[in-house]
């Protein structure tokens, strides 16, 4: 119960359909602070209930516990992260995004409580140390994201991307802490998102560890749902990142955008600073961690490389990411003087963006949000119900190519708001109508019947002597 | 973890430099050898190299349109993916550099000059841009899970993301013992020729609007730029060519370090790695460019692959 | 350098095993009539070198004789019985159009199907010799993909092939949990199968001259309503 309580204020699916809402109409500020304190309220609510009212054991009854945890999460992380890359309205697409994070922070905390429930504990502190990990991370990228698309608002009084543009010119700071909180939030290397995304795969990765052969294999195809997630994450920050702040102004507002005063840059610079130097030097996090919840294991110091080790010694995994960094600027400085003595000096002209020679690229020409969402609306349909509605207008009603001209009106569905809870009451006589479709004279139907029937049965019989 | 000598890290650096400066002797082989299966004379294998030095000594133009973004693109793009290459083993059977990062770290790495690739192309303001933006961002969507899976997988049967680790156990090993990465070699195949641009994904041989994804991209790039963004992607397609021999033919490391021995192990991972690029030149040549939205059903081949991977591991 | 370390029998068995599995994936992946036939009948051979491999482990005679058979009736025979057919029907679109289950998904399915196999007979207590009781889950697999097929695709030839997938799967078995049946039953079978092949070729024709394709939807129209 406490789980359902928690988890609706957490905002997992499918308790969700509150969340984007209110996000979207708080005031900018707040829903900032929405996003970095309330939420964690939620999952501090859930972490104390877990691990301090009842100890964990090795009763089948945990594991069951994180397996529902991890399944609950891996659908938040892959339904939010859905919704999030159609969403036109920055607040709401980030209040989705909440969704996404939750869930992988779900997914590290249940495998936390699978490991725990099998005497596994130094898995079990990796995973949690990850999962508290990335709310922290969380915490510091989406009060990020939620203050500069507040500053966008604020400045083109508009949340609708499909209105905005060519930002980055008009607010080259803001532009600039935008692209600090994506790169973050999608996980990519250097910054510290990348960190705690990092330690949850692994603890994905030391599932073979757990002496059950089922909890192995279905806990192995989550790493499918989370890697999902991860890649759909990067698909909605390019999309929200090139559409608000790249190419040409969309709307006169965008076009007369002025950047924000200095002071409302300032809080955003210290959360985007505290973003790199988390990812640099992780284990300033991992302490305060490690401290806040005592965990059984020693504090380091901030240079240390992240190790896993196997039985045998043999290095699992390692991370240090300040050995990146050095990496990353010794190589940057080898190509720039490489370039500089094979090239020489060169000169850069200005010049239009090639048209294919039909001149007056407009702002109409770009791609929009909307069709930058295409291709996905399409692979994952069943979660969009994706629908057109294509009103033309002809010159003439003999050739049908000519178009004066052409409306387009493409809608999604919100299948949880729409499937789950307004069909409740229609949801008896659905099913009392596929009842009666079982008799459709398809041959492949009848030999479906008779293929669940049997697997149902082979099911059954081997736990039945399993046991 | 031992400690290694500065003479190691020396080595290290050689590796990575092997990798960076081959990379377009390999793309040049690969041209050459689908010009002769198709019955064409065809460049000689060392004309990438003549076209890189010659976009770097050219002028270049930049859109109006454009931002900082589109101008440090190719610089974060290559300076992300050059560094990559200092974690793949190459006549060594370790990398001096395997403790700062692991195979997932090698993924975030091109991801990164990804998304800074896919921004580019959206900058410039011309439909082809968000284009090559879009079918790239499907892509790799799609090929995330795929990814990741068998990265899973290769991690369960050689212990271990950290790719010394695994090239190690690999070659301790051999695929007739493990049969179950025999799946992890099909779906990392499919990976690497989506990841790289391959024809069942892309045709990086046309400029046409509905084939090509990595090009358009790239379209409005010319001079340094331009050069930059050539190579690194050469580079990647190397790395991903020597990743696939490292782990699953793993043989002929030095282990003797020697003039003679590194530069036999040189000469072997050459021939490793070019036995491999002509192999894919004549798959390439074989294909027909698939339509773009059944793409994902390849991908989901390699899904499916990696997971019966997993299941042999386990079961 | 080191060494080549040579496989042992049972990773032997492995290997073929998984090569049994590819091919066998070969035909849920493929679109058109005639690249059903060519990846039934690559998945056909490389179950008679199997069935060969088998015989080698366990040296029973009989099954080099019965995987001769299989060689001969169903890599052979049966491929150029369908193959004369798919030539001869009149629709001009030789392609599974619109399954009822998309190719990624069902690929996806597939695999899970083999998940759900090995687990299977992990949980049967069919006890058998230890290095045969590798392909009893692969026959499991062998047997639930062609189902699967039968039930997702619409076209008349991708169900005949789907039962032979079928009928591969329980050969297999029946090969793994009885080191095979008696040498005449064994040519019964194949016999049956050549018949059932031809009648449902014939049965093809017959669709394809009333209906004018080989869509099993329009088997719909024989309910009785």
């Amino acid at each position: 119960m406490a789980f359902v309580g928690f988890g609706t204020k957490a905002g997992m699916v499918p308790l969700h359909i509150w969340k984007p809402k209110v996000y979207a109409s708080a005031p900018d500020n707040t829903s900032s602070l929405m996003a970095a304190v309330m939420l964690k309220i939620a999952i501090y609510g859930i972490v104390r209930h877990l691990f301090d009212f009842n100890a964990i054991d090795s009763s089948p009854d945990y594991v069951w516990l994180g397996m529902g945890i991890i399944i609950i999460g891996s659908i938040s992380a892959l339904v939010g992260i859905l919704y999030a890359l159609v969403e036109n309205d920055i607040k709401r697409a980030l209040a989705f995004s909440s969704i996404e994070n939750v869930g992988i922070i779900f997914i590290g905390l249940g495998l936390s409580v699978v490991f725990a429930a099998f005497h596994l504990p130094s898995l079990s502190v990796l995973s949690f140390i990850a999962s508290m990990f990335h709310t922290l991370n969380h915490s510091i990228f989406k009060g990020l994201l939620f203050m500069t698309a507040g500053s966008v608002h604020y400045s083109t009084h508009t949340k609708n991307i499909e209105d905005l543009g060519g930002l980055i010119k008009k607010m080259p700071w803001t532009a600039m802490m935008f692209l600090i909180g994506s790169v973050a939030i999608i996980g990519l290397p250097s910054l510290n998102g990348f960190i705690s995304e990092w330690l949850t795969l692994q603890s994905l990765l030391a599932v073979f560890q757990i002496p059950s052969n089922v909890l192995q294999v279905s806990l192995a195809f989550a790493i499918l749902a989370f890697a999902l997630t991860i890649g759909l994450a990067g698909a909605t920050f390019v999309r929200l990142f090139g559409v608000t702040f790249l190419s040409k102004s969309r709307s006169v507002n965008a076009a007369n955008a002025i950047e924000v005063p200095k002071f409302m840059l300032i809080g955003k610079a210290i959360l985007a600073s505290s973003c790199i130097i988390l990812g640099i030097l992780p284990f300033i996090g991992m302490n305060l961690i490690v401290s806040a919840f005592n965990l059984p294991y020693m504090p380091s110091s901030p240079f240390e490389t992240i190790s896993i080790t196997n039985s045998d010694d043999s290095n699992f995994a390692s991370l240090m990411m300040p050995g990146v960094l050095v990496i990353l600027t010794s190589v940057f400085v080898g190509v720039f003087v490489f370039v500089r003595i094979i090239g020489g000096k060169t000169k850069t002209m200005k010049y239009g963006t090639w048209d294919c020679g039909f001149g007056n690229l407009s702002e109409k020409t770009q791609y929009t949000a909307t069709s930058l969402a295409e291709p996905i609306r399409r692979i994952f349909g069943v979660f969009y119900k994706p629908h057109n509605d294509i009103d033309a207008d002809f010159y003439t009603k003999k050739n049908l190519y000519l178009k004066k001209s052409i409306n387009v009106i493409s809608t999604t569905r919100n299948i949880f708001d729409e499937k789950l809870y307004g069909k409740t009451i229609s949801g008896s006589l659905f099913v009392l109508n596929k009842i009666r479709k079982i008799q459709s004279g398809k041959v492949n139907a009848y030999i479906l019947y008779i293929m669940v029937t049997l697997v149902a049965l082979l099911l059954f019989v081997g736990f039945g002597t399993h046991e | 973890m031992s400690d290694f000598s500065i003479f190691e890290y020396g080595l290290g650096i050689l590796q990575a430099l092997l990798i960076i400066v081959l990379s377009p002797l390999i793309v040049g082989i690969m041209r050459k050898i689908k010009a002769k299966s198709q019955k064409r004379i065809g460049a000689g294998i060392c004309q990438p190299y003549y076209d890189i030095i010659k976009l770097l000594r050219k002028d270049e133009i930049v859109s109006d349109q454009s931002s900082w973004i589109f101008r440090v693109t190719p610089w974060i793009n290559f300076v992300t993916t050059a560094s990559a290459a200092f974690f793949i083993p190459v006549f060594l059977i370790y990398s001096p550099f395997g403790v700062v990062g692991d195979v997932l770290l090698v993924v975030g790495l091109f991801a990164l000059g990804k998304f800074f690739m896919m921004l580019a192309g959206l900058d410039v303001a011309s439909s082809f841009g968000g284009l090559g933006s879009i079918r790239e961002m499907m892509m790799s969507v799609l090929v995330e899970p795929a990814l990741f899976m068998t990265i899973f997988v290769i991690a369960l049967f050689y212990d271990g993301t950290n790719i010394s680790t695994i090239v190690s156990s690999a070659n301790d090993t051999s695929i007739l013992i493990v049969p179950g990465i025999l799946f992890a070699l099909i779906a990392f195949f499919i990976i690497m020729m989506a990841e790289t641009g391959k024809l069942p994904f892309d045709n990086p041989s046309t400029h046409l609007e509905l084939t090509m994804i990595h090009e358009s991209v790239v379209l409005e790039y010319s001079g340094k730029n331009l050069a930059l963004m050539e190579w690194s992607h050469a580079i990647k397609q190397m790395i991903l060519f020597a990743l696939f021999v490292d782990i699953f033919f793993p043989w002929n490391f030095v282990e003797q370090i020697s003039l003679v021995g590194i530069s036999i192990g040189i000469l072997v991972f050459i021939t490793k790695v070019s036995v491999l690029a002509s192999f894919t030149a004549f798959i390439e040549t074989l294909v027909a460019k698939w339509r773009l939205f059944r793409v994902s059903d390849l991908i989901a081949m390699a899904i499916s692959s990696s997971m019966i991977g997993v299941i042999f591991f386990f079961l | 350098m080191s060494d080549l370390i040579l496989p042992t029998q049972i990773d032997l068995l492995h290997v073929s095993a998984v090569i049994l599995l590819i091919a066998t994936f070969g035909i849920v992946v493929r679109r058109g009539f005639s690249d059903w036939l060519h990846a039934y009948r690559y998945q056909t051979i490389i179950l008679a070198g199997v069935v060969t491999l088998i015989a080698f482990v366990t040296s029973i005679w009989e099954l080099y004789i019965v995987s001769a058979l299989t060689l001969g009736i169903k890599a052979i025979i049966i491929p150029k019985v369908l193959f004369y057919v798919t030539k001869k029907l009149d629709s001009p679109i030789k392609l599974e159009m619109n399954p009822y289950v998309s190719l990624r998904i069902s690929v996806i399915a597939s695999a899970l199907l083999v998940a759900m196999s090995y687990f299977m007979a992990l949980q049967l207590p069919i006890s058998s010799d230890k290095t045969i009781s590798v392909f009893l889950p692969v026959s499991f697999s062998l047997f639930f993909i062609g189902l699967f097929i039968i039930i997702s695709r619409r076209k008349a030839l991708n169900q005949i092939v789907g039962l032979l997938t079928i009928e591969n799967g329980l050969f297999l078995f029946a090969v793994v949990v009885t080191h095979g049946f008696s040498l005449i039953i064994e040519i019964g079978l194949m016999a049956d199968i050549l018949v059932g092949v031809i009648i449902s070729s014939i049965l093809l024709f017959r669709m394809s001259h009333t209906f004018d394709s080989v869509d099993i939807k329009n088997l719909e129209s024989l309910r009785d309503d």
